[in-house]
């Protein structure tokens, strides 16, 4: 039987025509903006999406007349989710790398900018930072475990034959359309919404894709039962397409130029950018690693999910109140007081869904806390659930208005979002590439645990010297604007306040040098994993992958199951 | 209708709305049907292995793999 299911493979084109049409009405575009662009800027980028197209052209048409395009319906789709692993790593060390040079250059302004490169100013690489660890690293990591998350819970092939690959390089190509851009000087000022008109719309037609992609593989499921992963990975797809686009909602000064203009002028504009830039945080950075926890949680610790029940409740409070907490980014506004009240108070009541999916999280491996100790990937998960938990405990507070006082324009936001980042977001991306690497590329085990170890000690020292540091420089700027004299006067310049910061961006920068070390020690393991070095022996089809629990075991862990055979 | 008006019957109507939608996520959790529903599926990420697992789904496959 098996023999059969794993040999019987088909020619599938499903779905080559419409990316065929799509990718040359794109290629039409990028000659006409090369050769006619109203402005110098959008050249490279002509030339950058020209390349990308009629490299994709010529591969589909060569995959097209030589049938390559075969796929095995009784099989996963893995190919697509290997080739995310390695691009979740890319943009990882990119975007660390470029993060470790900013934050060196608060300390130590000449530090890496040349005068004659204005690409290497601050203000050009902190998108590309920004972009190339959110977008880059955590949305690569997103797409590619909710491809195996759906995949596996659905117990169903991803729907859409070649579409999935499309998303893949469809967003890729956007990043670096993105990033590029930013290092031009190409920007709509949006924080996390920098790049301009056109790579926006290449954006959508990807995003839309995805979510076909996503919704199908759910239509098509075998299970009755929607995994609660899988509802927040959708939650996460399509609340990040609504934020897209009204967000982006702007009229180009020319068709093939660089330049638009934003659809909202004044606090409206504020008030959009800001319901765009929180749930941004909340629906990619939280509700989408979200589902990674629900998933990779339980598989890691071999337990089911401590409360089902909860984690329903979870999702369901959780992305009904996370939508309304934007206006507390625009405390002290224009923004009506009403409004900057009800985001504080929602962000407020968001401590009570945060907290108990960070319980629910927790919970799951009691019964399984000696793990915790020989197991350094579950030890990466879980304390990747503690940050989360820190993070939206600290999170509510700084939405506090008075609180907001003395931590808005600090260094306490940037201590608070790479507490956040770092913690949360980094640790479990890390979790789930250290799960996801001999499953998909049928080894037993990464290619060593203790350089694994390393990574996990590295990665929690990092954090700790940057959150730390970021905390005290952070109240203190604060306190050090607000101090008056006897006389009622400012008591620091703002110079001051400058200075007094120094030794915190070095320590800063120290903190994220080691958390990129340990990246790179990830990188390394995960390389000679691949190629089967070490620990990492290769597998027969038929052998159990790595720390996967028999289907026996599995079975005995969930009585129903049996009883319902 | 002035923009008053108009903010006040939808602060209104949301929180009424919320706390509607928000019982009936709790009946829905709390409804004793659905308990064994829940409990299963608290286990499906360990439970997750092969791509066609009940045997319904086998039948079909090997009479499509042996026609």
């Amino acid at each position: 039987m098996s023999e059969n299911s794993t040999t019987k493979s088909i020619v599938n084109n499903y779905g080559i025509f419409p990316i065929i049409l799509i990718t040359l009405i794109g290629f039409v575009w990028a000659v006409l903006a090369a050769a006619r662009g109203d402005d110098p800027v959008i050249a490279p980028h002509a030339y950058m999406f020209m390349f990308a197209f009629a490299l994709a052209i010529f591969a589909l048409v060569y995959g097209l007349t030589t049938n390559k395009f075969v796929n095995n319906p009784y099989e996963y789709d893995d190919s697509v989710i290997r080739a995310g692993i390695i691009a979740t790593i890319f943009w990882g060390i990119a975007g660390m790398l470029v993060g470790v040079i900013i934050a060196s250059q608060l300390a130590f302004p000449k530090f890496l900018y040349f005068e004659n490169l204005p690409w290497t100013n601050f203000g050009r690489m902190r998108p590309l930072h920004t972009s190339g660890v959110i977008f880059g690293f955590c949305g690569n990591a997103l797409i590619a475990t909710s491809f195996y998350i759906v995949q596996r819970t659905c117990r169903t092939r991803l729907a859409g034959g070649l579409w999935p690959w499309f998303v893949f390089w469809g967003y890729n190509l956007f990043l670096v359309i993105a990033g590029t851009g930013y290092l031009m000087g190409i920007t709509e000022s949006r924080e996390y919404a920098e790049p301009e008109w056109y790579a926006d719309i290449w954006l959508t037609i990807v995003w839309v894709t995805y979510l076909m992609v996503f919704m199908m593989t759910l239509v098509k499921r075998k299970e009755r039962h929607i995994y609660v992963a899988n509802w927040f990975l959708l939650s996460f797809i399509v609340t990040i397409a609504m934020l897209h686009l009204v967000n982006n909602l702007s009229m180009p000064v020319s068709f093939l130029g660089a330049k638009s203009y934003s659809a909202f002028s004044g606090v409206q504009d504020a008030m959009t950018q800001w319901w765009y830039g929180h749930n941004a945080v909340g629906f990619f950075l939280t509700t989408g690693f979200l589902g990674m926890m629900y998933y990779f949680i339980p598989k890691r610790a071999e337990r089911p999910i401590w409360s089902y029940k909860l984690s329903i409740v979870h999702f369901w409070t959780v992305i009904f109140i996370y939508i309304w907490a934007g206006p507390h980014h625009l405390h002290f506004t224009a923004l009506p007081q009403w409004t900057q009240t009800m985001g504080m108070v929602f962000s407020i009541m968001l401590w009570m869904p945060s907290w108990g999916g960070m319980i629910n999280g927790l919970m799951t491996i009691s019964g399984a806390w000696d793990k915790f100790r020989t197991d350094p990937v579950l030890r990466i998960l879980v304390i990747s659930v503690a940050f989360y938990g820190m993070a939206t405990f600290e999170g509510p507070l700084m939405a506090i208005r008075y609180v907001n006082a003395l931590s808005h324009y600090t260094d306490w936001t940037i201590g608070h979002v790479h507490a956040g980042a770092l913690g949360w977001n980094g640790m479990i991306t890390f979790g789930a590439i250290y799960c996801m690497v001999p499953w998909l590329w049928k080894k037993k085990e990464m290619y060593s645990m203790r350089l694994v170890e390393w990574h996990f000690w590295l990665a929690l020292i990092g954090i700790s010297f940057y959150i730390a540091a970021m905390w005290i420089s952070g109240i203190m700027q604060g306190v050090m604007w607000r101090t008056y004299n006897d006389l009622g006067f400012l008591e620091y310049s703002f110079i001051e306040t400058v200075m007094a910061m120094k030794p915190f961006y070095m320590i800063r920068a120290l903190g994220g040098f080691l958390y990129l070390c340990g990246m790179l020690v990830l990188t390394w393991n995960v390389y000679m994993t691949i190629k089967g070095k070490g620990e990492a022996l290769s597998l027969n089809e038929d052998e159990p992958f790595a720390r996967k629990p028999d289907p026996a075991t599995g079975l005995a862990l969930a009585p129903t199951l049996v009883a319902g055979e | 209708m002035s923009y008053d008006q108009i903010a006040h019957i939808v602060k209104l109507g949301g929180t009424v709305f919320f706390f509607t939608f928000f019982l009936l996520v709790l009946v829905y959790v709390f409804w004793p049907k659905n308990k064994a529903k829940f409990k299963q599926a608290a286990s499906m990420p360990i439970a997750d292995e092969s791509l066609i697992p009940d045997t319904q789904t086998q039948k079909t496959q090997s009479m499509e793999a042996k026609p």
